[in-house]
């Protein structure tokens, strides 16, 4: 006789999706709990299903999309530039064992420096529209991935290099084999927290002074002291953070694919 | 059987040539050993003209590597290099190789200077294997050609001859970390033969294998080799796999490496499984032991 298959709700239960579900339930859970207990105001937390409701009608409002839209393509802006600099810097620094032993030190402790403290000079002179935030973000984002470029690049197994050039490899192409497929996972690892910089410092960029995107409109929010408005896009941000790390894992698949061809 | 490449470039040998007949000599005999001179031979491949190699110490310093080092390798002929442990093996068989610059004299391969690595006449097989490990063993092998930009389709099919040829036929979609020590192996094996150069160069291919795969691998190769009818320059730490492999061996002096002597090793080929403790073997041996201990003591 052959054995049943296990019931739904055990195969469910083991699965990853199921754990990360439970998680969420219970932060939310806590979350109402809060609420409901009352010692703290609703006014400062509102129940979920409060700012939930918020979040279904800022969601079908047209102003949300434009600013979404906006914040996003200055994500992904600022950190296609953040990346696209650090590359070009990281693997000529990384590659040269001089370069790397001059360099990595100075950019790390660059990278150390609140970044923040230099927004009104970027606001002065890229203006307060996208372009600041771009750059603020671009600037921010650096630092984590050309560290990352650096390390792995400095990290490329000599015997590999020396292998692809007994096969005759040479210039770009030799990068092309051996550093870069050899860096890619610590460099998709630094452009995840890049990713996460130039979020902090677009959104952050738009909440400090902006006139259009996510932060811009958290901000209004929050100077009309519309708390569960605040909540919705704080939510929305959530999401757009989620989507967009959630794109890295498509981004590594097809370089593998590039460079096997 | 090699694979055949009628768009190969550079230098080209013919499978059908009759195997030189010196360093194939059947004759039974007891080692001989000639002083370090550059022997000249009618169909010379490799020729080196005192050779000498540095490299810089991370702290500055310049380490003579190689001194002062000539020979020349005749086609099809299999040259080992032994010596003491840290003698400059490897940097004299990287200047060979064109992936470092000689500081002083002369390398020459099929009468062309080397100034460079040379694709499609020279392969090499490294210590630790240098098998890409975000690579198939099928894309390890195919990358040889695919940097010498040889057409898609007959990349593959050159590919996958080369595996079957080293029997890893089977799992050419696996990845390197997914294979046995022994199969990582011949996998960088395949690599080197698939580009049908005619000279192989391998430093010290079974260096990280334990014993009975280093045995079994070595009377494998031997058969492959001896069929493909490669020249071949091999670095090793082995006595029993320098005798059984080589034509002839080049004992290398303590740093900067000399070559100390040659010893001609005449047993006759094919060498099977039943040469390995042949009473000549053991006797090229122990002479070679005796001018490594030697060289120990200096």
């Amino acid at each position: 006789m052959s054995r049943s298959p296990a019931p739904i709700g055990a195969r469910l239960a083991g699965s990853r999706v199921f754990i990360g579900l439970l998680l969420l339930c219970a932060c939310v859970a806590v979350w109402q709990l809060v609420t409901t207990v009352g010692s703290v105001s609703s006014f400062l937390v509102p129940p979920p299903a409060a700012v939930a409701g918020v979040f279904v009608s800022v969601m079908t409002s047209g102003t949300t999309y434009s600013a979404l839209g906006i914040t996003m393509v200055e994500i992904v802006a600022a950190l296609a530039l953040a990346g696209g600099l650090a590359l070009a810097i990281g693997v000529p620094v990384g590659w040269y064992r001089l370069t790397q032993q001059a360099y990595e030190p100075l950019l790390a402790n660059l990278a150390a420096v609140p970044l923040v403290i230099l927004y009104p000079v970027f606001a002065v002179v890229f203006g307060i529209g996208p372009l600041s935030k771009v750059m603020f973000g671009a600037a921010t984002a650096f630092f984590p991935v050309v560290l990352a470029v650096v390390s792995g690049v400095a990290a490329t197994n000599e015997s590999l290099v020396a292998s692809a050039r007994s096969m005759g490899a040479r210039g770009l192409t030799l990068l092309r084999v051996t550093a870069i497929p050899s860096a890619l996972p610590v460099i998709v690892g630094g452009l995840r927290l890049g990713l996460t910089l130039a979020t902090l410092a677009v959104v952050g960029g738009e909440f400090i002074a902006g006139t259009r995107g996510l932060g811009y409109l958290l901000a209004s929010a929050g100077e009309a002291f519309e708390t569960r408005k605040v909540y919705a896009y704080v939510l929305l941000t959530l999401l757009l953070a989620i989507v967009l790390n959630s794109a890295f894992g498509l981004l590594v698949w097809l370089s593998r694919k590039v460079e096997e061809r | 059987m090699a694979v055949t490449d009628p768009d190969r470039e550079g230098w080209e040998r013919s499978d059908a040539a009759p195997k030189p007949a010196g360093p194939r000599a059947t004759a039974e005999g007891s080692p001989v050993t000639s002083p370090p001179q550059p022997s000249l031979r009618s169909s010379e491949v490799i020729r080196v003209e005192h050779l000498a190699v540095s490299y810089h110490r991370p702290d500055g310093g310049e380490v003579r590597a190689v001194e002062d080092v000539s020979f020349s390798v005749g086609e099809g002929e299999f040259v080992t290099l032994i010596g003491p442990s840290g003698c400059g093996k490897t940097s004299l068989l990287r200047a060979l190789g064109g992936l470092i610059t000689p500081a002083a004299g002369r390398i020459q391969v099929n009468g062309v200077p080397v100034r460079g690595p040379m694709p499609d006449a020279i392969a090499y097989v490294f210590q630790d294997f240098a098998l890409f490990p975000w690579r198939t063993a099928r894309a390890n092998v195919e990358i040889a050609l695919q940097l010498k930009r040889v057409p898609r389709k007959e990349r593959r099919k050159r590919t996958l001859e080369a595996l079957d040829m080293v029997g890893l036929g089977e799992v050419a979609d696996r990845f390197p970390r997914e294979l046995s020590g022994g199969m990582q192996q011949r996998l960088a094996v395949a690599r080197a033969l698939v580009s049908n150069c005619g000279i192989l160069l391998l430093d010290e291919p079974f260096g990280a294998l334990d014993e009975q795969t280093r045995l079994v691998l070595g009377v494998q190769l031997s058969q492959l080799l001896e069929s493909a009818g490669r020249t071949i320059v091999f670095v090793t730490h082995s006595l029993q796999e320098a005798v059984f492999l080589s034509d002839r061996i080049l004992v290398l002096s303590r740093q900067p490496c000399r070559i100390k002597e040659t010893v001609e090793v005449p047993l006759p080929r094919p060498r099977g499984p039943e040469q390995m403790k042949s009473a000549d073997g053991q006797r090229i041996e122990a002479e070679l032991f005796r001018l490594l201990y030697e060289e120990s003591l200096r």
